[in-house]
């Protein structure tokens, strides 16, 4: 027997976060000529005004949205690694609707259709990879990530092809028209009303975990599959719903960046989104309410490199290494003890 | 020759060509599948091999000492992510996707440290060495396409070959596939799983690593993403071929051929290009959906 | 020169936490040199715990084992083997995709030199094969060395397990439960074998509960019940009778259990013609031809020892393991094993209520809320238009802990629970529920103590009386006996009693035809 000790999640999190943080100012060490200047950019900067703190919170939002959907998919034993390419649709779809839709439409209906457009575009292919589960045993996880590769060259060649912007330098569509994009708040910052979607997104989600059969069924799945055959739960329809769900946030958040901070559909624009949300979900520890708190501190995180790579010189993909030191810790299952070896 | 077949025999050519980062990660991937442990990481360590790989060749103006430094990174990263999981319990698919994010970001910091650029760096290398001689690429249509390879295309089949033999023939690999088909087995007769899942960690950090440099050494260059699937591709691969190295290979060459097919269909057609670069994902997934077994 | 005796194990006793269960409690066991020697007793009188301290598995709590009269401490399978102890387990240490050769020289391949680098052995897969042929010839074992194991039948894996052991040199050989899985004839070969490795002087130990073949092929044989043990015999001084009391606690002409009252059934609540399966598990036994049928108002309990198609008859109950073959009449409606999923739509409604056998990991999820288990099965009732009713789930969870006196909390998380009272829980769950036809009660005191044993078996009669029809499937003997109106008994997967619980019905006679030396 192999000495080491329990981990239990709150433990987890404390280490995950406490990690990463570590290894932020460690690595701002290295790497900074000026060490308290970087430091103050890192940590302080993010709350510093009106428009870095409403920059910052938009940044969380989506960060919310998406990893609600991952952590939907946790639950239900699925990994979801296609998010990229389903917020990428889901973007794409919006984008459609909002540059086609008559310029006399009331923008409340548009952003209805554009956040329905979104979360359908991901829904369906979220639920692809749970049918191609279900029914033909390929793993999930593989499936969702070669969908999505496919689905972000297939947008890629609808957003430089036929929707490019005629007069812009970038690989983009046309801009959407401002009445139609999502009211602010905070300005100047890029912070807007889906703040509040996302949480009494959160909400809902809590009140169907806690509160409904469809929460508890898809909980039961989950924690113990036979158990869930016993009960006669349908378990296969519940992976694929919860496959289709997770996909849909994700194009949610995905439609909601194109009618609120982005303003257009621009090659590229997801880059890393899809991952950060797992690291959410993941903070989260497998519950609703935690997704809030998870979102900011990994959006603080890369608040943070932003601001320290306009400052200090240290590329802002220092993101991707501290949420894989938080990851690796929150996923540990226990601390192996050093000072005894094997008996 | 006619046109026609001149483009016939460059796609092929180019088809041996693009296996071969294929085939070393692949071939990597299956020591750890066949130990139990599904390697998502393929793709992180494909770029940390690629980047240290160039990286060392660019400043040793020496490709063996790259492919010794490509080889030296990915194992590290292979071997954290065998600690993490074997040590600490955790998730083998979680700490993957960890080291995935971790090899982007290491290998984009450096990069900026280094090279003062986050997008292409180009390395002005000796020229690659040819296997063969220079007569036998001048056989019309056979020689282009098996004999006009580089020594580590040619090292990509040797090490295919050489994992069968040794995944086959040698205590070790027995070692290995007898964890991954019952770890409880091993134990009780006395040997240890973990150092047999350890083992195949390092196998597949070599030979991601190889593949990553295979890659980099292809365009004489590192760019951030440059791995883009690839690494997922070869993790797919080890399925398609149900575990066999021979029929991994044929799997690395039918990806290939898409790869191949995509980028010349990309010069020369009316087809949008970034359509055609969708194709070798689209192969990949509609074979795995072939392979899956209907319930 | 050997001494006498092989090993000898004095006042062994191992405990196993959280329940705190005396798996073994001083046993003591002699075994002489080259002989073979059963070890018999009931499921759970500890055979296969001290088998696996003898093998190294499992470290005892306390006791001295010697091993040619020299003490030793067995800490490791590696030790056991050291000492030339090897143990084949009831469920095969394989590896399926490697050859038969691979399987038994694990480990102890011949490699070829030198070493590649002085590093990677490569086996010298010509020698390998010889070898396992000669190691085979030698021990008249007929085992295609270079078959992988997973092609072969039972039998032959068994021989490789076998083969694997005499391989690593070992003296004493542990077999546990070795013929549950083997047709009759596959038994015999297998007897053959053990007698010709006795004459070549190895100790054989033989876990078995089928006393049949105790009497045939064993020299002494040392009876277990719970956790101790009773004593040991030669073989040639006991009768198979005698031996049948000493394992199941009784005199010959014992008692009969006192049965509740009879009661006049009902009409047929479900009827069952022709059910065959397949096997479960590699280590199981497939049911051929069953046949019976349950009234309203009645108990008709199924009594087998491990292996013999318990489980198997479980899962088909449970809806779990679709039938090969078979019909089934259920309150007139009949459907045969092409149309299973009519059974499984019977469950789903609650006509049919369900008491799995295996508490862990089939009857709780284990990280949840007590309530949360308490309310999964019942979900019309406790979910009005898609809401959870709490206040009511609560109330029905907290009269249930009250009720059957379970120490837990509705709010608890269900792993804190000991198994005991997970069961309750389970117990109690399924006895809230509207009345159904029928209740398929697996093992449903397992691990229960005496006071909830009782509160348990209560219900289920207040449940007959009630007029459900029971079916009761058990290896408990005492409780099928205290609880059945009929009996039947499950031997290799089929059936070979089925008698109305009455007078000349006892403990004795259930148990000769549970250890196979009384068919029908």
């Amino acid at each position: 027997m192999r000495a080491e000790r329990e981990l239990q999640s709150p433990a987890r999190v404390v280490l995950a976060v406490g990690v990463s943080i570590a290894l932020a100012a460690g690595v701002l060490a290295l790497f900074s000529q000026d060490l308290g200047s970087a430091l103050a950019q890192f940590f302080l900067e993010p709350f510093s005004n009106r428009y870095f703190l409403g920059n910052y919170l938009a940044d969380a939002v989506p960060l919310m949205i998406a990893g609600l959907g991952v952590l939907i998919a946790f639950r239900s034993k699925n990994f979801n690694l296609g998010g990229e390419g389903q917020l990428y649709a889901g973007a794409l779809a919006a984008g459609l609707i909002a540059l086609r839709v008559p310029a006399g439409t009331a923008p409340v209906v548009v952003w209805i259709w554009v956040a329905v457009a979104g979360a359908l575009t991901g829904a369906a292919i979220g639920a692809l990879s749970g049918l191609l589960k279900a029914f033909w045993r390929v793993s999930e996880m593989i499936s969702s990530f070669l969908i999505s590769a496919i689905v972000i060259n297939v947008s890629d060649f609808f957003i430089t092809g036929p929707l490019q912007d005629p007069a812009s330098n970038f690989q983009t569509t046309r801009q959407i028209v401002p009445q139609f994009l999502l009211p602010r708040i905070l300005a100047p910052s890029k912070l807007d009303v889906s703040l509040g979607l996302a949480i009494v997104l959160i909400l809902v989600f809590m009140v169907v975990a806690k509160r409904t059969r469809v929460g508890f069924e898809l909980r039961i799945c989950g924690e113990n599959e036979e158990f869930a055959r016993y009960c006669g739960i349908p378990v296969a329809a519940y992976q694929v719903a919860a496959m289709a769900v997770s996909g849909g946030l994700y194009g949610l958040a995905g439609a909601l960046l194109v009618i609120g901070p982005q303003g257009r559909v621009m090659r590229g624009f997801s880059s890393g989104l899809g991952w950060s949300a797992i690291s959410v979900a993941l903070l989260a520890q497998g519950n609703e309410a935690g997704v809030v708190p998870a979102a900011l501190f990994i959006a603080f995180l890369s608040t943070g490199s932003d601001h320290v790579m306009m400052g200090s010189g240290v590329p802002s993909e220092i993101i991707s290494i501290l949420q894989a030191v938080a990851m690796c810790f929150i996923s540990a299952g226990a601390l192996p003890r050093f000072r005894r070896r094997q008996s | 020759m006619s046109d026609r077949a001149m483009i016939f025999v460059d796609i092929l050519k180019y088809t041996v060509v693009a296996a071969t980062p294929l085939l070393y990660a692949s071939i990597g991937g299956l020591f750890s599948e066949l130990a139990g442990m599904l390697n998502i990481a393929l793709e992180g360590l494909m770029g940390i091999g690629a980047f240290f790989g160039m990286a060392a060749a660019g400043l040793s103006h020496n490709v063996f000492i790259g492919a010794v430094a490509a080889i030296t990174s990915a194992v590290a990263a292979s071997l954290l992510m065998g600690a993490v999981t074997i040590r600490f319990r955790a998730n083998v698919f979680i700490v993957g996707l960890a080291i995935n994010l971790l090899a982007g970001g290491v290998t984009t910091v450096l990069s900026q440290r280094w090279y003062h650029t986050k997008a292409v760096v180009a390395f002005s290398l000796p020229a690659p060495l040819p296997a063969f001689p220079a007569a036998l690429a001048q056989i019309p249509f056979v020689g282009p396409i098996l004999f006009s390879h580089s020594v580590l295309t040619v090292c990509a089949w040797l090490w295919a070959i050489g994992a069968a033999f040794i995944i086959r023939n040698s205590r070790h690999g027995i070692r290995i596939r007898a964890t991954g088909m019952n770890a409880q087995a091993v134990s009780v007769l006395g040997y240890s799983p973990d150092r047999a899942r350890v083992a195949a960690m390092i196998w597949s950090g070599v030979g991601s690593g190889l593949g990553g440099f295979a890659l980099g050494l292809s365009i004489s260059a590192f760019v951030p993403n440059i791995v883009s699937g690839r690494g997922w591709i070869a993790l797919v691969a080890i399925y398609l071929g149900q575990k066999k190295p021979l029929w991994i290979a044929a799997s690395c060459l039918l990806f290939a051929f898409a790869e191949s097919l995509s980028n010349y269909v990309q010069g020369f057609s009316s087809i949008p290009p970034l359509l055609v670069l969708a194709l070798p994902y689209a192969v990949t997934l509609v074979s795995l959906i072939a392979a899956g077994n209907k319930k | 020169m050997l001494p006498m005796t092989a090993v000898r194990m004095r006042g062994i006793s191992k405990r196993y936490l959280p329940s705190g269960v005396h798996a073994n409690d001083g046993a003591e066991l002699v075994v002489e040199r080259g002989s073979i020697h059963a070890l018999v007793g009931e499921n759970g009188a500890g055979k296969t715990t001290l088998m696996k301290i003898l093998a190294g598995l499992e470290l005892p709590d306390s006791g001295d084992i010697e091993v040619d009269d020299k003490p030793v401490r067995i800490s490791s399978p590696a030790r056991a083997r050291a000492l030339g102890i090897g143990m084949v387990h009831q469920h095969f240490l394989m590896f399926d995709e490697l050859s038969a050769a691979e399987n038994i020289f694990f480990g102890l391949e011949p490699e070829r030199r030198p070493r590649i680098l002085g590093l990677l052995g490569i086996v010298d897969s010509v020698k390998l094969t010889e070898r396992a042929m000669t190691l085979a010839q030698e021990y008249g074992f007929a085992v295609e060395p270079s078959a992988p194991v997973g092609t072969l039948s039972i039998s032959s894996r068994q021989q490789v397990e076998i083969l694997r052991q005499l391989a690593g040199q070992v003296r004493i050989l542990i077999l546990d439960e070795p013929t549950s899985v083997l047709t009759e004839q596959e038994t015999e070969t297998l007897f053959e074998k053990l007698t010709d490795l006795r004459r070549m002087g190895r100790t054989i130990l033989l876990v078995t509960h089928k006393i049949d073949e105790v009497m045939q092929i064993a020299d002494r044989v040392t009876v277990m019940r719970r956790g101790k043990t009773i004593g040991t015999y030669d073989t040639a001084s006991i009768s198979a009778n005698e031996l049948a009391c000493l394992i199941m606690g009784t005199t010959p002409h014992g008692e009969s259990m006192l049965h509740a009252a009879p009661h006049a059934a009902g009409p047929s609540v479900l009827r069952i013609e022709g059910l065959s399966t397949r096997r479960r598990h590699q280590g199981g036994t497939g049911l051929s031809g069953l046949a019976f049928d349950v009234h309203g108002g009645e108990v008709l309990g199924i009594c087998a020892l491990s292996s013999n198609g318990l489980d198997e008859l479980e899962d088909v109950l449970a809806g779990f393991l679709a039938p090969t073959a078979g019909t089934c009449l259920f309150c007139g409606h009949q459907f045969d094993a092409r149309r299973f999923h009519e059974y499984r739509r019977l469950l789903k409604e609650g006509k049919i209520a369900y008491l799995p056998s295996d508490r862990v990991r089939r009857a709780v999820a284990l990280s949840l809320p007590v309530m949360d288990n308490f309310i999964a099965l019942d979900r019309r009732m406790y979910f009005a238009r898609g809401w959870i009713r709490s206040a009511l789930a609560k109330r029905a969870t907290q009269e249930a802990i009250r009720g059957f006196d379970i120490s837990a909390r509705a709010e608890q998380t269900t792993a804190e629970l000991s198994g005991g009272n997970i069961q309750k829980l389970a117990v109690a769950r399924l006895f809230s529920k509207e009345r159904p036809e029928l209740f398929v009660l697996c093992e449903p005191t397992w691990g229960l103590d005496i006071r909830s044993a009782e509160q348990v078996h209560d219900r289920i009669q207040r449940a007959r009386d009630a007029g459900s029809a029971v079916l009761l499937l058990s290896s408990d003997v005492d409780e099928i006996l205290r609880l059945s109106d009929r009996i039947m008994v499950l031997y290799r997967g089929k059936q070979v009693a089925l008698l109305e619980n009455a007078g000349q019905v006892n403990r004795a006679l259930i148990g000769e035809y549970l250890l196979g030396i009384r068919s029908a």
